[in-house]
């Protein structure tokens, strides 16, 4: 979990970053590494790229449509356009935006979905309090994630030894959906959309038993 | 013995002749009579041809009693406007003199008069005013009989009901003849009284002198409106709108909008006012557009504050109290003046809205077509249902329509005045000043030679002024050359500046990247285990930065050239070539592909002028291209173009971005205006670029046009200038 994650479209940039980084945290956090990767063209893949390489920080640029992918094609969204779409199922999760260009209106507007929105030259300027910072919310949000994953299993236990009280069962539920709702399409923005689409395929369950009900007494 | 004064009656006729300068102004106290007693319409007609030459004047106002008739009418001097300033339905009175009825002696012998009232019979009387025009002849001596079968034709106006009230006289034994100018002169005085009567008194002449004007009088203050807007809506989901303005009449249009479209809702039932007639006048209390008519400022203020606000007719009656003074609505009753002051926006925004007291209106609806606007029992007007609001509704944006399109026609025409001003080509006025100055010149040398030749030595002072002049000459040719140069380094200067926005980014970029390669290089090489082959990369792509960085201060640095400052032939393909070189790193780092066409031009012109030009195109160009989906692409194309004999060359600039929209292609050349401002925000635009071209094209005598490009598909801006 030890990994920070950086988006760039330009390719000569994003390397000479990631390895200013990289040089950077030997120094003082030799356990942890940056992975690097131009932008994707669907945002889901994010989610995906994140569990598989085990981000628990992500740094984008802002302006990510300037160079080409590999396909030729570009990317539609801006640095401000990803994060937004990215809090949909990555609510706590460290999201930093480091840019070379001035903070724009739409950018402004974004301030509120990123942890925090630097300028390049700020950052190299007070390079070890901000790698300090990221690191530090890293740690805190796999901590939690970790922490979570662990009182899941207790809470596990408690239920199959029919020993959980309604307390229990509430903690359950509630660690479940900060778990389970990444697994869930991006579609399902919130939690009341989790229930709802919930709540038709239980009744959509509830239909076929009643059909089968009907069918059997005939 | 009391003694008492006798009336000679010629008297009378002395009072009406001395009041009323001549015929046409009797018979508009006459008609002026008719509006006082409420009609809603009035007949005019003068027969002068053949054996029954008369004048009638036939309303259908209230009429008279026989007690009325005995009280008021054959009272001289009597006027019941003195009472009562208002007539029995709120009509301001016209007239106070009380003399109208004495006005028929001006225009014929005989009157007979006929009136039906709702309260009495049928009521005549014949008066002959000759009888009164005998010498000692005494008022009391003369008596007035009634008609032996008096029979009265009441007019009717279209779409009303007709009334059984009005009056009707006959003027016979005619004692001038009407000429054609005689009823001009009498259509023209009734149009321009009839603005008090606002739409809801009608006169009609009849005549057989001048046919042309034998028809409804128009008001001619509503020609003084500065918008007209005409609405027609059918009641079901088509509303009409007929625009006119008197600013800019290339702006006059007709718009149709579907009801879904104006209500800007997918779904949506016919409004349940039912179908709707609406005419909106705005009027300027400015004097300029009342130049060429026969109305005062005064005359309009008067106007405006007795007519002002949206009337509603029903079947053509007025339906009380909407527009009218004096009641729990006020003549504002649609809450114009509220709407305006909560955004008080001038004329030069967006926002703004009109006054009530600028607008005269009419809103015309009938009773079976407009079930739903139903009288309300418990007081005057409407009840207040879903019908009468939805008719609010209406009219309410019907106004803000038209204060839209005022915005619009003000817009067109600032900027028709502004193009004017700025097409003027300096160097063109500082040639025709020289011209002009020249000739001065020639003139006293030639009147110096002549003194010179009499070796009159009262000469030199002229001779001295005439030296002063040329040399003040000269000063002012160097001062305008000096400030055109000026101009030119600073357009050039502020195209380095809008430029380097844009551009800007890509070097800042790379100043970054090469601080990056630079520390990185170092810093693998410091490491305990040096890391060479990620040290050489980097060096490497550290030299590449620091190229891309030293080709951009070369691009700064050549913008202000002297050299470029001066006109000489040049060859304008190697110019583009060149700038095109310096901004290549710009344009790589966005993959943008620019494609050539260039042919081999010379032109005697300035380099820093044609820079310019090319370096805002293209900056426009490069913010454009990436907000698209298409390949990014810019297209280059010079050629030779001779227009109107003049030898000349186009430059075009297109790119692949989503061009101009159709609403902003007259506004892309105003200063500080600029379209970049969308989602994608790559840069913010200072909105100068396209005005520095525009100013320096007009300075080259040269011409712009922006379309779509059709390969491309975006914007096309072309350029067409003189090669000489």
């Amino acid at each position: 979990m030890k990994n920070i994650g950086l988006i760039d479209d330009k390719d000569i940039s994003r390397r000479a970053f990631m390895l200013k980084l990289n040089l950077e945290l030997e120094k003082s956090f030799p356990e942890w590494r940056v992975v690097d990767s131009k932008p994707f063209k669907e945002i889901k893949t994010y989610h995906q790229w994140i569990l598989e390489n085990e981000i628990s920080v992500l740094i984008i640029d802002e302006r990510l449509d300037e160079e080409k992918l590999d396909d030729g094609s570009y990317v539609r969204y801006f640095g401000s356009d990803l994060v937004k779409k990215l809090r949909m199922f990555l609510k706590d999760f460290p999201i930093y935006c480091i840019t070379n260009i001035e903070i724009t209106e739409q950018l402004k507007k974004a301030l509120n979905y990123f942890n925090l929105t630097l300028s390049r030259k700020s950052f190299d300027d007070d390079i070890d309090n901000y790698l300090n910072l990221f690191i530090r919310s890293g740690i805190s949000f796999y901590t939690e994630f970790k922490n979570e994953l662990s009182r899941l299993g207790e809470l596990s236990v408690l239920i199959a030894s029919g020993k959980a009280t309604q307390d229990d069962l509430k903690e359950l539920q509630s660690i479940q959906t900060r778990l389970v709702i990444p697994h869930f399409s991006e579609d399902l923005s919130s939690r009341e959309t989790y229930l709802i689409e919930l709540e038709k395929q239980i009744g959509a369950i509830k239909d076929m038993q009643e059909k089968l009900v009907n069918y059997l007494n005939r | 013995m009391a003694k008492k004064f006798t009336i000679d009656a010629r008297l009378i006729l002395q009072l009406g002749r001395d009041s009323i300068k001549d015929h046409s102004t009797a018979l508009v106290e006459l008609v002026k009579n008719s509006f006082d007693a409420d009609a809603s319409k009035v007949e005019v007609g003068i027969f002068c041809k053949g054996n029954n030459k008369h004048i009638r004047v036939a309303d259908n106002g209230f009429g008279m009693t026989e007690d009325e008739i005995d009280e008021n009418w054959l009272r001289i001097g009597f006027s019941e406007k003195k009472k009562s300033k208002t007539s029995r339905k709120g009509r301001r009175k016209t007239g106070e003199k009380g003399i109208g009825r004495i006005a028929s002696d001006r225009l014929g012998a005989i009157l007979q008069m006929v009136t039906k009232s709702e309260a009495d019979s049928l009521q005549s009387i014949i008066v002959n005013w000759d009888e009164f025009d005998v010498a000692g002849k005494t008022i009391e001596n003369i008596e007035l009989k009634e008609l032996e079968n008096p029979s009265i034709k009441i007019p009717i106006r279209k779409g009303e009901q007709a009334r059984e009230t009005g009056t009707e006289l006959i003027i016979s034994t005619l004692r001038s003849n009407w000429t054609e100018d005689n009823i001009k002169d009498l259509y023209q005085e009734l149009s321009y009284f009839s603005p008090l009567f606002s739409d809801e008194f009608e006169i009609e002449i009849k005549n057989d002198i001048n046919p042309a004007y034998s028809k409804t009088v128009k008001s001619a203050i509503f020609e003084t409106a500065e918008i007209e807007l005409f609405l027609h809506y059918d009641g079901k989901s088509t509303l009409i709108y007929e625009f006119k303005n008197k600013l800019v009449p290339e702006k006059n249009k007709t718009e149709t909008f579907k009801l879904q479209q104006f209500l800007q809702q997918e779904k949506f039932e016919p409004l349940s006012c039912g179908a709707i007639d609406l005419k909106l006048f705005f009027f300027v209390r400015k004097k300029g557009l009342l130049e060429n008519t026969q109305f005062s400022l005064a005359d309009l203020k008067e106007f405006l504050s007795e007519n002002y606000g949206v009337k509603l007719y029903r079947d053509n009656v007025v339906v009380k109290p909407y527009g009218f003074a004096n009641n729990q609505f006020g003549q504002d009753w649609l809450g114009l003046d509220v709407e305006k002051s909560r955004d008080p926006a001038g004329l030069g925004r967006e926002s703004y809205r009109v006054n009530a007291n600028n607008i005269v209106g009419y809103a015309y609806f009938t009773r079976d077509n407009n079930q739903s606007l139903i009288d309300s029992s418990a007081r005057e007007g409407l009840v207040e249902n879903e019908a009468f609001y939805s008719l609010k509704d209406i009219i309410n944006a019907s106004v803000r329509l038209l204060a839209t399109y005022r915005v619009e026609v003000n817009k067109e025409f600032k900027k028709t005045k502004k193009i004017i001003d700025k097409q003027k080509s300096t160097t063109k006025y500082l040639n025709s000043l020289r011209t002009r100055l020249t000739t001065v010149v020639s003139d006293i040398n030639e009147i110096k030679t002549i003194i010179n030749n009499h070796k009159d030595i009262k000469g030199n002072p002229l001779a001295n002024t005439v030296n002063i002049i040329e040399k003040v000459i000269d000063d002012t040719e160097k001062t305008f050359e000096e400030l055109l140069d000026e101009k030119r380094v600073l357009s050039a200067l502020a195209t380095l500046g809008i430029s380097s926005a844009v551009f800007g980014h890509e070097t800042e970029s790379a100043i970054t990247t090469f601080k990056d390669n630079a520390n990185n290089a170092r810093g693998y090489l410091a490491k305990e285990e040096p890391n060479i082959p990620i040290a050489i990369e980097q060096l490497n792509e550290a030299i590449n930065q620091a190229r891309l960085i030293s080709s951009w201060g070369l691009f700064a640095l050549s913008r202000i050239e002297k050299e470029k400052r001066i006109k000489r032939p040049r060859k304008i393909t190697s110019i583009i070539k060149k700038v095109l070189e310096q901004i290549q790193p710009a344009l790589d780092a966005l993959d943008i592909h620019v494609e050539k066409k260039l042919s081999k031009v010379m032109a005697s012109t300035y380099t820093m002028d044609i820079e310019s030009i090319l370096l805002n195109l293209l900056t426009n160009a490069f913010s454009a291209v990436p907000n698209s989906e298409r390949e990014r692409k810019i297209k280059i194309v010079l050629d030779h173009d001779n227009r109107d004999d003049i030898k000349g060359m186009i430059l075009s600039v297109s790119d692949s971005g989503p061009g101009v929209a159709v609403e902003y292609r007259d506004k892309i050349w105003e200063p500080l205006f600029t379209t970049k401002i969308g989602k994608k925000q790559r840069q913010s635009g200072t909105g100068l670029g396209l005005t520095i071209v525009r100013s320096i094209v007009a300075e080259l005598e040269g011409e712009i046009s922006l379309e779509t490009d059709k390969e491309l598909k975006g914007a096309k801006f072309s350029v067409w200038l003189p090669r000489n």
